[in-house]
């Protein structure tokens, strides 16, 4: 039997866990929409390179042309691989955390997932800059897409994990 | 959230010579690849071509600027707790984003002008021709070029959006920095 005080200490960790949750989903939702870019609101191609959006990622992104995808017409504020971080970090804060209560590997292999997913980015733009081989927009954003999966399984994996505390 | 032990009570100590020490770093950084790159673009030829040097800085330091969260966290950690929370290396995350964007902009924007008053102008001029040169017509660059000469709030609310986003990618490596660096969230 719980005491009235584990009880409360208990839904008082349920909640912090929660409005963290929370949190991170509203942060990389909003993060998702911005890096879509103004094409997402229809805007004319001419306005691209005046539009918020793009001044907003214009300290994170190289925002190439031919290394971007475009909506509408217009390019995205980001790159195919930003686009590939950002979108699988919101998808993977929805999707993970429910995912964490049945299958939930240890935090030093995500940790560990993480920094490979690092590596090889480092490896693909090294190997990209020395000749050895052409990444495409694909390649890009199939190894963006890996960390940002990497990332939101570190943040959130275990926040809905059925634990031996929570027993 | 995460259990308190003896190391955690370090944890409400004061973060902010880390939160200051990787803000001033990553700043500086960042306002240098910016003017590094104003310049080249500036001094450069109108080029489409994806392989030159201002591209190439641009693909190595894409998302670098992000990390400073993860700086002051690891900084935090390493100097005044062995421990804290997911939530406190948010905060610690924000405030370095916060502090990293605002002091980039300041930098760029204000102090800059005052070495060289016609970098803006440049900047929209070099920045006119490339456009030219990667094949928008006339009618979008007239377009494009009213809207980078009027008064127009797009740059302001850019760069608010751009110190937001700033901080809000640091509150994410600082939260991950929590988790890879703090020895109290291994479960």
């Amino acid at each position: 039997m719980l005491s009235a005080t584990q009880t409360l200490t208990k839904r008082s960790r349920v909640f912090d866990r929660l409005v963290t949750y929370l949190g991170i989903l509203a942060v990389t939702t909003g993060i998702f929409i911005v890096a879509l870019g103004p094409g997402l609101f229809g805007s004319d191609p001419a306005f691209w390179y005046t539009s918020w959006q793009r001044v907003a990622f214009s300290s994170f992104c190289h925002q190439i042309p031919a290394r971007s995808y475009s909506i509408n017409g217009v390019q995205m504020a980001v790159c195919s691989r930003c686009i590939g971080i950002y979108g699988s970090l919101w998808i993977g804060s929805m999707i993970l955390p429910l995912a964490g209560r049945f299958f939930l590997p240890t935090l030093s292999f995500r940790k560990q997932l993480l920094v490979a997913s690092m590596v090889i980015i480092i490896i693909d733009v090294i190997g990209c800059l020395a000749g050895l081989w052409t990444d495409t927009n694909i390649t890009r954003l199939i190894t963006g897409l890996f960390l940002g999966f990497c990332t939101a399984w570190v943040l959130t994996g275990n926040l809905f994990a059925v634990t031996k505390q929570s027993i | 959230m995460e259990p308190e032990t003896n190391n955690s009570v370090n944890s409400s100590s004061n973060y902010w010579p880390s939160v200051i020490l990787a803000s001033v770093i990553f700043g500086l950084i960042s306002f240098a690849l910016t003017i590094g790159a104003g310049y080249y673009t500036i001094n450069s030829e109108p080029s489409n071509s994806v392989l030159n040097p201002s591209t190439i800085v641009g693909a190595i330091t894409c998302l670098f600027t992000a990390f400073g969260g993860m700086l002051a966290v690891w900084h935090f950690t390493r100097e005044k707790a062995d421990s804290l929370t997911i939530g406190k290396g948010a905060l610690i995350g924000l405030l370095t984003g916060l502090i990293i964007g605002l002091l980039s902009l300041f930098l760029t924007n204000i102090v800059w002008p005052l070495f060289d008053p016609s970098y803006s102008d440049k900047i929209i001029d070099a920045t006119i021709k490339t456009m030219q040169s990667r094949g928008m017509t006339q009618e979008q660059l007239q377009k494009m070029s009213d809207m980078m000469h009027s008064g127009s709030p797009w740059k302001s609310i850019g760069y608010a959006v751009n110190v937001v986003v700033f901080a809000f990618l640091n509150m994410v490596t600082g939260m991950v920095g929590a988790k890879m660096f703090s020895e109290d969230n291994d479960q």
